[in-house]
């Protein structure tokens, strides 16, 4: 099988683009064409999104198409796949990414610290095993 | 406001204005006449300076009379007394150090402290500096006693023009005096017992911008 996720409805998609909007979770509603589907999600507004700027997870929700938002809100929060996502190997690189960004100079100060004490320990070990391997 | 009915017509006139104003009330509050500035005192010493004999050759140009008034410089909001701060500029440059306070010019009093980094009491524009949003404890310091005189060098005496004295090299160096060398001990024991050792590795490290780095988007 080519493809592992496909487009149906109540599959959970991120955003990838424009900017603003870039890593907001969104559920297919309903497909419009070819090109473009109906994507919706609580506290959002229903609009149509083309699938350029759509990245499928793994994740599908038990929703009608063009389901209202007070079921959809149910469904989510049935399935947690809010949760869920945030806990997927994905959901945790983007958050990495986020708490990267916020770090402040003496975080990264600390964090440079850090690194330099676990590749010194690293080529230390590495060292020691290369000479009781001659 | 009087309402101007035509030009130059008015349609209040002198005495209505006046009761509109209120300007009665001002008087009766200050026994019946309007308040005046007091007069400034002439300064006396004009007339004692003594004229010059001479007068120039040419005309000399008159400076202006410059009635600027410089204020000392808004500080930023990120930056308060404790604050590290990243120097931008000058021999100091790249180097995090600690604010202490704002001089009456409106420069930055700071110090490395001088035991972490080599960076002494020193003044320094906010424009040259990044604010970070790391603070230490300056409580114990006495910024207070520091002013824009302080860091005044004292006028050298122009030493007598020789021959030998030109092609001599100088090696001496005048010594700071003792004052500012305290000075500076007394500050860095103030700051550095606050310090957790975290911080004073992190104040005794140039801030330097690696490959990948984006300053723009960068947080301090």
């Amino acid at each position: 099988m080519p493809f592992a996720r496909q487009v149906s409805i109540g599959r959970v998609a991120l955003v990838q683009y424009p900017e603003a909007e870039a890593g907001k979770l969104v559920v297919i509603s309903d497909v419009v064409s070819a090109n473009a589907a109906l994507v919706d999600f609580p506290g959002q507004t229903r609009r149509v999104i083309s699938f350029k700027r759509l990245a499928l997870t793994d994740f599908t929700i038990d929703i009608p198409r063009l389901a209202k938002k007070s079921v959809l809100t149910k469904a989510i929060a049935e399935s947690e796949v809010e949760a869920k996502f945030a806990k997927s190997a994905w959901g945790q690189k983007l958050q990495k990414r986020v708490d990267k960004a916020a770090m402040s100079d003496f975080d990264r100060y600390k964090a440079a610290v850090q690194k330099m004490k676990r590749s010194s320990q690293v080529r230390r070990a590495f060292n020691k095993l290369k000479k009781s391997a001659k | 406001m009087a309402k101007e009915i035509a030009a130059g017509i008015v349609r209040e006139g002198r005495s209505k204005s006046y009761h509109r104003r209120g300007l009665w009330a001002i008087k009766k509050k200050n026994g019946g006449k309007f308040p005046v500035h007091a007069k400034k005192e002439a300064a006396p010493a004009e007339a004692a300076k003594k004229e010059s004999k001479f007068y120039p050759a040419e005309d000399a140009s008159k400076p202006l009379a410059r009635r600027v008034i410089r204020r000392a410089a808004r500080l930023r909001p990120s930056i308060t007394p404790g604050t590290v701060l990243i120097l931008l500029a000058g021999r100091f440059k790249g180097k995090r150090v600690v604010f202490l306070g704002q001089l009456p010019s409106g420069l930055l009093l700071i110090t490395g402290p001088f035991k972490l980094n080599g960076v002494p009491l020193r003044r320094v524009n906010q424009a040259y500096v990044i604010a970070t949003s790391t603070k230490v404890d300056v409580a114990d310091v006495d910024a207070a006693k520091y002013d824009d005189a302080y860091f005044k060098s004292a006028e050298k005496k122009a030493a007598k023009q020789s021959e030998e004295g030109f092609f001599a090299e100088q090696t001496e160096k005048t010594p700071l005096p003792a004052e500012y060398v305290a000075n500076q001990k007394a500050v860095d024991a103030a700051l550095l017992g606050k310090l957790s050792d975290d911080v004073k590795g992190y104040l005794a490290t140039r801030f330097t911008l690696r490959s990948g780095d984006r300053p723009h988007l960068m947080k301090f």
